[in-house]
């Protein structure tokens, strides 16, 4: 049995009756510990929710300040944030709303000499940044470490999501080799984005997280989750490892992290 | 590079092209282009001889498929050596393009 205050039993209790999740999924909830990279569009509302289920730590990395033109989607943030760092007000608002939860934040760029150190305290990590070299870094540095994580991408009215266990389940490097060259695949600062698409995607992510923590449902691994919101066309694409993946295949090339440099998180 | 064999019994063959949406422009607007050929590669090949537009969008000067270009075959990865991989009647392929924002 689990040992829940009254008040949490209260704040929980939509958790606690959902039928074969119970009392034991809320607890394995409080006592996970996730990384959520990146406090922008999809780090917005994966840090509410996870906050709201009452995750036990979370982790908020970000290296960037508040900005006018964040506000249309980053909901973390709020007109009064303009100028403060994106992690300090996003944890002041995630203590505000569960102060149960643990909140570290990480107000650094997040690179090849550092992300290790940062990620192997966590069970899950949430990759919310918005350039592909950050996506490949979080790739590889969670795939050296073993600690699952999910992946996400979103443009406009499109978003793709996966999920990726290490050794057992394709890793982003399995499906595409290596970040485009800079300047190669358009971002939100150049062909924008619609707000609630990165809400969409930034929730889905949680919930894979959750599903993690708690050992519910099927994982979205070896599969590519990919929508578009304008002729709301949802689809799961199949993936599997590739052998010849030079992460985690037959015979690997990527022994240690490198930065690309690309522009950081807008 | 488009059919080797036109006179083959591969004009009974069609393979549906998912076009992703920035891509839509360059098909008329068309959502799905019916294509024939015995690979990936081929069938890009027939869109592309009708679609001329779609060129720049999926292969590079050289003639690969560009990198930022993601291409499912029957609603699974096609990666690696995409173009290479064969076809068959009723055969699905979707375009999709890698998502950079966060
Ligand atoms: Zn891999």
């Amino acid at each position: 049995m689990v040992d829940f205050t009254e008040k949490q039993f209260e704040r929980y209790n939509r958790h606690i009756i959902i039928k074969d999740f119970g009392a034991e999924g809320q607890a394995k909830i409080m006592n996970g510990k996730v990384l959520i990279i990146g406090a922008g569009g999809l780090g917005s509302p994966a840090a509410l929710y996870l906050t709201a289920a009452g995750v036990g730590t979370i982790g908020i990395a970000d290296s960037d300040t508040v900005e006018l033109s964040n506000l249309q989607r980053q909901i973390i943030h709020f007109t009064d944030d303009l100028g403060t760092p994106k992690a300090t007000s996003a944890a002041t608002k995630m203590k505000a709303l569960n102060p149960e939860v643990t909140v570290k934040t990480y107000h650094v760029f997040v690179k090849a000499d550092n992300i290790q150190g940062i990620i192997q305290d966590y069970d899950f990590v949430i990759d919310c940044t918005d350039n592909f070299a950050a996506k490949f870094l979080v790739n590889d540095a969670c795939m050296m470490e073993g600690i699952p994580f999910s992946h996400g991408g979103v443009l406009q009215f499109n978003g793709q999501t996966m999920t990726i266990m290490p050794e057992k389940s394709a890793c982003l490097r399995c499906v595409f080799e290596k970040p485009p060259p800079r300047g190669a695949v358009p971002n939100s600062t150049q062909v924008g984005i619609l707000g609630s698409v990165a809400g969409l995607l930034g929730t889905v992510q949680a919930s894979e997280a959750l599903k993690f923590l708690t050992g519910a449902g099927e994982l979205l691994t070896d599969s590519m989750f990919f929508f578009d919101i304008l002729t709301m066309e949802f689809i799961k694409f199949k993936l599997e490892k590739n052998s010849e993946c030079g992460l985690c295949g037959e015979a690997p090339t990527i022994r240690e992290l490198i930065d690309e440099k690309q522009p950081d998180c807008d | 590079m488009l059919n080797r064999h036109p006179f083959k019994a591969i004009s009974a063959m069609s393979i549906s092209i998912h076009i992703h949406k920035t891509h839509r422009e360059h098909t008329d607007g068309a959502e799905i282009v019916e294509a024939q050929g015995e690979t990936i590669g081929a069938c890009l090949n027939d869109m592309v001889a009708r679609f001329p537009g779609m060129a720049g969008k999926l292969f590079t000067a050289s003639g690969q498929l560009i990198r930022t270009i993601e291409i499912y075959h029957n609603m699974k990865s096609a990666y690696p050596n995409e173009l290479a991989r064969a076809t068959q009647d009723g055969d699905e392929i979707h375009i999709t393009v890698m998502l950079a924002g966060g």
